[in-house]
């Protein structure tokens, strides 16, 4: 597995790196015509081609089958310079080929056609890897699968033990990364003991204590809560303005791309778009043809464009929106639209558009009333997860639960099915209180579904695996069946495609689809979901939010979905909850929440983009009346067509 | 869920800053002594140095019998056995065919004992020292057998793996038996065969992860240069201090005074 061992081994030059030197050129790496494929064996021909049939997400234009072994191009012909300094983002949808790209950067993999030139070294080159990986370093995605050592200073000495540095530089180094990263004063905790945004930066550190030019952070964020995400990307832009390391950051989040100085959108195995972020944000079309999303301020900028109004394409952050929107209305917004009555009046409206939230006591609804809980029994060392937790879903309500990691949603969910008995408190399910014998039936009623659920499935087939749940109903076959297929209908797959296929030959996407189906075939009232769309890109986020929704309007389901982003969920729900530190921080509806903006920020948690420039604008003019309770592209674009009297005239010719 | 691996107790008593190459040495040559001892005498000097041992490193008294309850019944039988068939010369109880001897009680008395001091002695390193530690101290200790093409540096460093991601499967293992619960697994079935049957969808899922974790980290280390031991410098040293020459005289007082009265004195 870690091959080549005989090989000689010199300690590596490190002066040359230390001492900033001239660049010799400007490139740093050079992707010429490089192309990569993976090479599967096939050994069971029958049910690898009935999978390519029925799928139609596998493109048989990748495929290739030779000898038995079928090679599929997860790059192709891509040509891509990444200069010395750069602080580059590459996206792109889930299997567009983006950490194919990335881990042809350190030679992790070896480009199948073409060259990659990295620093003047080919990595092709066998015996230039060692040397290649010390300078291009590489963060992975799962923060407990990189760490190797038992402590912090360890885990940062691991590649310099590789490497073969003296300890006397070792220690020196090692103390050097850490204070570099932030993490200076935990140089003797334990790895386990940290969190994730602290963990990725100790993969960091590890990096950084071999002097790398260069750092890939390979969806080295996609796991992380927002306050993680923020504490790598202002480590990865540090390091990148005060260092001058390379950084190629790869990842789904937008926001994060913002702070990049260009973006490549890799799609289906090619460079599809290159450019600033400006310029890429300011091609929304295209973006969303590869499976990506801009920011809801350029969202917003673009829908206003298109209904005529004179605002620039390129608009990315809040602080580039607020003046050009706050000149437009100062000129622009009509006076008799203007005051509080008519503004009010507008947000009646939009409520009213919506379903506007009514408690109903029903068969699915949900209270829980004051419960604690505490994963450590000891009384001595008691430590409550969750403390003295009280709110209540009506029927049909969409609930969204929201805070960082470690607040406590996860465990507060495993009660609503009794996984968790409460130390103190009570759960009631449809008025039914819920303890002791009725555990069992009460399960069947509140599906939940677990983070990341598609590493539960264990079946050989999909239908197998979906109707795992009802095996012991006594169902005949035809029905177990229908149920099945109901299910999948459900999660937006057809059955008919992938009913028997291997849940090894699903993308990620479909796996967490299946894995959703296994839990609507119970046919539960109540459907809770913690993180449904962690680590998804932006389509397929939204088509499984698009679920969560459906299920709730068309199947009257009650939706809890636990989240920590905000934009996600506040779209969806009729109340979010905000949890802190194992207690309810606030309880209502969302634009409610949104006000506590400051108090959210300190939590760690974001306040929608539109939320945010709503009541920025609502502040610098306050001779207007603007609504703060905004946070939809939709509703922003509303309310600004609104004011200006634009959308009246519309609806005046659409009425027509 | 919070699994705690092995026995060790925090702490930083002179025990626990000993060297674990110290300890694994000074543990091996006790058992050796132990094996030697013939007398009560000696037996008596023993229990004296563990006593000094444990209120040294600061273990409480109820981890010795803590130790002890896991090979409690091994000590009962054996015991037991050895009184019942032993033969000697003074018999003070018989009744059909079991002879109790004096000589018996006495040798069955010392075996027990032989059994006791091994086990107490033996976990004090466990509880004193890291697995970390030990896993460092047990590979400078082996490093010897590379002579023979054992891979001594792998060993350990899959063995400190291992270590390491125990409590991650430990949370991995809980979570995938919850997620299993909430789609209608009963893990409390009383037929047996029921519940062997329902841990099948808790082991192929914590299988597939073990795969793909081993695959993930191994591409990390090889993404930091990791080649196998070969010209490799290591951050952790283990250094002989003063406390460990301390520990040294301790025990060889202890050795001598043992061999004095076996084989010098024959104290009984």
């Amino acid at each position: 597995m870690f091959g080549r061992k005989k090989k000689k081994q010199t300690a590596l030059p490190q002066a040359e790196i230390e001492n900033n030197e001239l660049p010799l050129s400007n490139e740093f790496m050079t992707f010429d015509n490089v192309s990569y494929s993976y090479e599967i064996s096939v050994d069971d021909e029958e049910v690898s081609e009935g999978g390519e049939d029925a799928a139609g997400q596998k493109d048989d234009k990748n495929d290739e089958i030779k000898d038995g072994i079928r090679y599929v191009k997860a790059l192709k012909n891509v040509d891509l310079t990444v200069k010395r300094g750069e602080f580059l983002a590459v996206i792109g949808r889930n299997g567009s080929g983006k950490s194919t790209l990335a881990k042809l950067m350190n030679a992790l993999l070896i480009p199948s056609e073409g060259t990659l030139i990295v620093d003047g070294i080919d990595t092709s080159s066998e015996d230039m890897e060692w040397e290649l990986r010390s300078r291009v370093g590489m963060v992975f995605q799962n923060p407990d699968n990189q760490i190797i050592g038992a402590t912090v200073e360890e885990d940062i000495a691991f590649g310099l033990e590789n490497m073969g540095v003296p300890r006397p530089e070792m220690v020196e180094r090692v103390k050097w990364a850490a204070e570099t990263v932030g993490i200076g004063d935990r140089l003797a905790k334990e790895p386990s003991q940290m969190s994730g945004g602290q963990k990725q930066r100790l993969a960091i550190a590890g990096i950084l204590a071999m002097r790398p030019k260069c750092i890939v952070l390979d969806e080295a964020t996609a796991m992380l809560d927002p306050v993680g995400r923020r504490e790598v990307m202002k480590v990865a832009s540090m390091l990148n303005k005060e260092h001058g390391i390379t950084i190629v950051h790869i990842t789904h989040h937008m926001d994060e791309v913002a702070a990049c100085s260009r973006v490549v959108v890799i799609d289906n195995g090619m460079i599809a778009m290159s450019g600033t972020p400006k310029e890429l944000f300011s091609r929304p079309a295209e973006m969303r043809a590869c499976g990506l999303e801009v920011p809801a301020v350029t969202a917003l900028a673009f829908v206003l464009r298109e209904k005529g109004l004179e605002i620039p394409a390129d608009i990315i952050t809040v602080d580039e929106a607020l003046p050009v929107l706050a000149d437009l209305l100062r000129a622009e917004a009509l006076p008799e639209l203007s005051d509080l009555a008519s503004m009010q009046k507008r947000e009646s409206d939009r409520r009213e558009s919506k379903h506007p939230y009514v408690f109903r006591e029903g068969p699915n609804s949900v209270e829980a009333d004051g419960i604690t809980y505490s994963y450590n029994s000891d009384a001595k060392n008691a430590h409550n997860a969750i403390e003295n937790v009280s709110f209540s879903a009506g029927d049909g309500e969409f609930i969204g639960i929201i805070g960082h990691t470690g607040c406590g949603k996860s465990t507060l969910v495993q009660h609503l099915n009794g996984l968790l008995k409460p130390r103190d408190g009570s759960i009631s399910i449809g008025g039914e209180q819920m303890g002791g014998a009725n555990v069992k039936s009460m399960r069947r009623r509140v599906g939940l579904v677990f983070q990341y659920p598609e590493y539960q499935l264990f079946e050989s087939t999909v239908a197998r695996d979906v109707a795992f749940g009802i095996r012991n109903d006594g169902l005949s076959e035809e029905e177990t069946a229908k149920r099945v297929d109901e299910a999948l209908v459900q999660v937006g797959l057809d059955p008919k495609d992938v009913r028997e296929k291997s849940i090894y030959d699903l993308s990620g996407g479909q796996k967490r689809r299946v894995a959703i189906a296994g839990i609507l075939v119970m046919k539960p009232g109540i459907l809770v979901l913690d993180e449904p769309a962690a680590g998804l890109d932006p389509a397929g986020r939204d088509s499984i939010l698009e679920i969560c929704s459906e299920l709730n309007k068309k199947n009257a389901n009650t939706v809890i979905l636990v989240s920590h982003s905000m934009d996600d969920v506040a779209r969806l729900c009729d109340r979010v909850l905000v949890m802190d530190h194992g207690r309810v921080s606030m309880f209502g509806e969302p634009a409610d929440v949104f006000e506590n903006e400051q108090a959210l920020e300190d939590m760690g948690l974001t306040v929608p983009q539109l939320s945010k420039l709503f009541h920025r604008l609502n502040e610098a003019l306050p001779e207007i009346s603007i609504s703060r309770k905004i946070y939809t592209v939709e509703d922003a674009a509303g309310e600004i067509l609104a004011l200006t009297g634009r959308l009246k005239a519309e609806g005046e010719v659409a009425g027509q | 869920m919070k699994v705690s691996f092995g026995q060790y107790l925090p702490g930083s008593s002179f025990i626990h800053r000993l060297d674990p190459r110290t300890k694994l040495l000074a543990t091996l040559a006790f058992m050796v002594l132990v094996l030697l001892i013939k007398s009560f005498s000696a037996y008596a000097l023993t229990a004296v140095f563990l006593a000094a041992v444990f209120i040294s490193a600061h273990i409480p008294f109820k981890y010795v019998l803590r130790s002890l309850r896991a090979v409690l019944f091994i000590i009962a039988i054996t015991f037991v056995i050895n009184i019942f068939f032993f033969q000697g010369k003074e018999l003070l109880w018989s009744w059909k065919f079991i002879h109790i001897y004096k000589d018996g009680i006495i040798f069955s008395a010392k075996m027990a004992l032989r059994v006791i001091s091994l086990v107490i002695g033996a976990s004090v390193v466990t509880y004193t020292t890291t697995s970390v530690n030990l896993t460092d101290g047990l590979e400078a200790l082996m490093r010897p057998l590379k002579i023979v093409r054992f891979p001594v540096h792998e060993a350990a460093m899959m063995m400190g793996i291992a270590l390491k991601f125990i409590p991650i499967f430990a949370d991995e293992t809980d979570r995938i038996i919850k997620a299993q619960t909430a789609r209608g697994s009963d893990f409390d079935s009383r037929r047996l065969i029921e519940r062997v049957k329902s841990y099948i969808p808790v082991l192929i899922p914590l299988f597939i992860s073990a795969w793909r974790r081993a695959d993930e980290l191994a591409q990390a280390m090889n993404a930091r240069c990791y080649r196998g031991g070969s010209g490799r410098t290591r951050y952790r040293v283990m250094k002989f201090s003063k406390l460990d020459l301390i520990a040294l005289l301790v025990f060889l007082a202890y050795g001598a005074g043992i061999i004095l009265l076996t084989y010098v004195f024959s104290v009984p």
